[in-house]
């Protein structure tokens, strides 16, 4: 017969093996795990620390903050022949660690969104193009439950981003203090806080949005073309240049993520004071985290659905 | 020779414990049915082999089973029956009784910048299995030490290969679905690969893999399932299709008298033919002293050969002559049209 005999062997293995084997009998005992949310979410977890596209997002995003936010603003502010001397207090009063609560988180609008969203594309189509959402999704019972597990991790990283905007802007507000010779006062913690929270919500959104179009792209350029086309072409200058002029974009800009983010962020800065660059609120901030919330949940829904119903072929 | 289990011993199927039951399994993209209406079952400690050819179907029913892909209709199952009335669910493995299912299909797929050992350990985290199952999927493997901690872009396709098997048995699941794991591997490895699988099947586990070669899958399977187009136009042991395809033995004859050696071999209600005239009408037209008899049920050689002799009639010449399963196998290809679905169980060849 042109077969192989059988052979029942327990040391059976790929030639080339220079470890011990391991026993694999009939008697041993099965040990498979049962992939679950909490599983997926360590997988989520070990998997963003080990991915170079979220350290290299973040660490863009605190460069941006400490360049554009803090050097070039302070430099243009202190340097420039335009400004009167009320508006160079003003504009530095805001760059010092008192400034803290609201100053960075006017960053958020302008270049953060389109970062997170970008982040969020990315994360959401790569792993289509490297095959490996099919292998790890293959043991589990249910799609749900991972890609629960990957939202959750997307929220994890979005307060990773939002504890850097933070800790940058400290480290920059006290460099302006000691540099403009000005005293170093930081708000209380709980504005602190608040101001985390917001910044927390804003990076959310907007991975949760970028994610979900890589979830819908499962290609990682058409995914952050998608991202950049929305936020920064359709939101930030189409809308935001003729919001002024036309009165329905003007109120429908408040109802979208960067229109919303830009009302959250304003609500932030004291009376009086302003900020570079200027902030104006389309809503009440109620209203502006009401909107991202639900800008992120139907991320989040469209993600589930297009996961759940697509082939993973 | 430590034989603990028989191929050919014949079970019968309301004994068997089926891991994996599929039933008309189709999927259609377009126009295209790139499985249609397929059904199988996989019975814990067998080794059921999918052959066909590239384009056949076969990856995308082992996507379908292992939950990757959805069915245009059919059901199936992975884990044993729960109670009599359990009717096999839409989604593999879904639901109480379940088993775990382990998989490589079609090209092995990992993080490029982490290390092969690194994968592995991410992949126990996702499924909650503890890492040292990591260390042990790719000491069954054989992949080294060294190797374990280079990037896997550094891999070669074979050490790749290696990896995605050591992948699909991570934590020792109870179904293992391999969809051409010897792609790439050299002749040792393959060897190698092969008493994996045996042992896969010793220790209990329900074993299905693919190949385009059905060689490589008559080495380990207990049953095998021949797809084209999407249908499964055959399936048995290995024995059964070599038996139903005709793909059985022969002997080739050199004899002083042919006609008076075919008439007296077709009284026996044997066939036979001279070789290179195949397609001829009688079989055995042709000049010469050469015939082929093909052999049926436990007829011998040396039975062919007595009665011959005994008829007077002289046979310079005998050889015994294996037709591969190969060649049947590529035969049963060739007449998909002709061939209507097989249906699960033991021993179905259309």
């Amino acid at each position: 017969m042109n077969r192989e005999p059988t052979r029942a062997t327990t040391s059976a293995r790929v030639q080339g093996a220079t470890a011990p084997r391991p026993g694999m009998s009939a008697a041993a005992p099965v040990s498979s795990g049962v992939p679950t949310f909490l599983t997926g979410l360590r997988g989520e977890l070990s998997l963003m620390r080990l991915r170079p596209v979220v350290w290299v997002s973040l660490g863009i995003w605190a460069a941006c903050i400490a360049l554009f936010a803090y050097l070039v603003a302070y430099l243009t502010t202190v340097g420039a022949q335009w400004y009167t001397p009320e508006q160079q207090g003003m504009f530095v009063r805001a760059m010092l660690p008192e400034g803290t609560s609201y100053y960075v988180l006017a960053s958020l609008p302008l270049y953060g969104a389109p970062q997170f969203a970008i982040l969020g594309a990315i994360l959401g189509a790569i792993d289509y193009s490297s095959g490996t959402v099919r292998a790890v999704v293959s043991r589990f019972t249910g799609r749900a439950q991972f890609m629960a597990a990957r939202l959750t991790g997307l929220l994890i990283i979005a307060l990773a981003a939002a504890v850097v905007t933070l800790l940058v802007s400290v480290v920059s507000s006290v460099v302006v203090a000691l540099v403009s010779g000005n005293s170093i006062t930081f708000p209380p913690l709980s504005a602190l806080i608040t101001t985390l929270g917001a910044a927390w919500l804003v990076a959310a959104a907007f991975i949760a949005l970028g994610f979900a179009a890589g979830t819908l792209a499962r290609r990682v350029v058409l995914a952050v073309v998608l991202a950049v086309v929305w936020v920064l072409g359709v939101e930030s200058l189409l809308i935001g240049m003729l919001a002024p002029v036309v009165p329905f974009l003007g109120v429908l800009q408040g109802y979208l993520p960067v229109g919303a983010t830009t009302s959250l962020a304003a609500s932030f800065v004291p009376a009086g004071q302003q900020t570079v660059p200027a902030l104006t609120a389309a809503t009440t901030p109620a209203v502006a985290v009401a909107v991202l919330a639900a800008w992120t949940a139907l991320a989040a829904w469209v993600a589930f659905r297009s996961f759940g119903r697509r082939d993973l072929a | 020779m430590n034989q603990t289990y028989e191929p050919n011993r014949p079970v019968a199927p309301q004994h068997r414990n089926y891991l994996v039951e599929a039933a008309g399994i189709s999927k259609r993209y377009g126009d295209v049915r790139a499985v249609d209406g397929v059904s199988l079952r996989v019975a814990a400690g067998e080794v059921y082999g999918l052959v066909g050819p590239n384009g056949a179907g076969k990856t995308t029913l082992m996507r379908i089973l292992t939950g990757l892909v959805t069915p245009t209709s059919g059901t199936c199952r992975m884990g044993p029956a729960v109670g009599t009335g359990s009717k096999p669910r839409q989604v593999a493995g879904e639901g109480e009784g379940r088993v775990t299912a382990g998989s490589l299909i079609e090209a092995p797929a990992f993080y490029a910048a982490m290390s092969g050992s690194a994968n592995l350990k991410l992949l126990c985290d996702y499924w909650g299995v503890k890492r040292v199952a990591a260390d042990r999927a790719l000491d069954l493997v054989g992949l080294s030490a060294k190797d374990r901690r280079r990037p896997y872009r550094q891999y070669s396709l074979g050490m790749k290969q290696r990896l995605g098997v050591a992948a699909a048995l991570i934590g020792d699941p109870q179904v293992v679905v391999l969809d051409e794991p010897t792609n790439g591997l050299d002749p040792e490895s393959i060897v190698g690969m092969r008493d994996v699988v045996r042992e896969l099947r010793a220790s209990g586990r329900a074993v299905l893999l693919s190949s385009h070669l059905l060689s490589e899958v008559e080495q380990v399977a207990d049953r095998v399932g021949v797809l084209s187009q999407g249908r499964l136009i055959a399936e048995g042991t290995i024995d059964e299709m070599r038996r139903r395809l005709q793909a059985g033995r022969w002997v080739e004859l050199e004899v002083n008298d042919l006609a008076a050696a075919a008439t007296l071999l077709h009284d026996m209600g044997l066939v036979t033919t001279a070789p290179g005239t195949e397609g001829a009408a009688d079989g055995h037209s042709a000049a010469g002293t050469r015939l082929r008899v093909q052999l049926t049920g436990e007829l011998r050689p040396h039975a062919v050969n007595s009665a011959l002799v005994k008829a007077g009639i002289e046979v310079n010449c005998l050889v015994e002559v294996r037709e591969s399963l190969e060649d049947a196998f590529l035969g049963l290809l060739a007449e998909p049209a002709r061939n209507g679905p097989a249906t699960p169980g033991e021993g179905t060849t259309a």
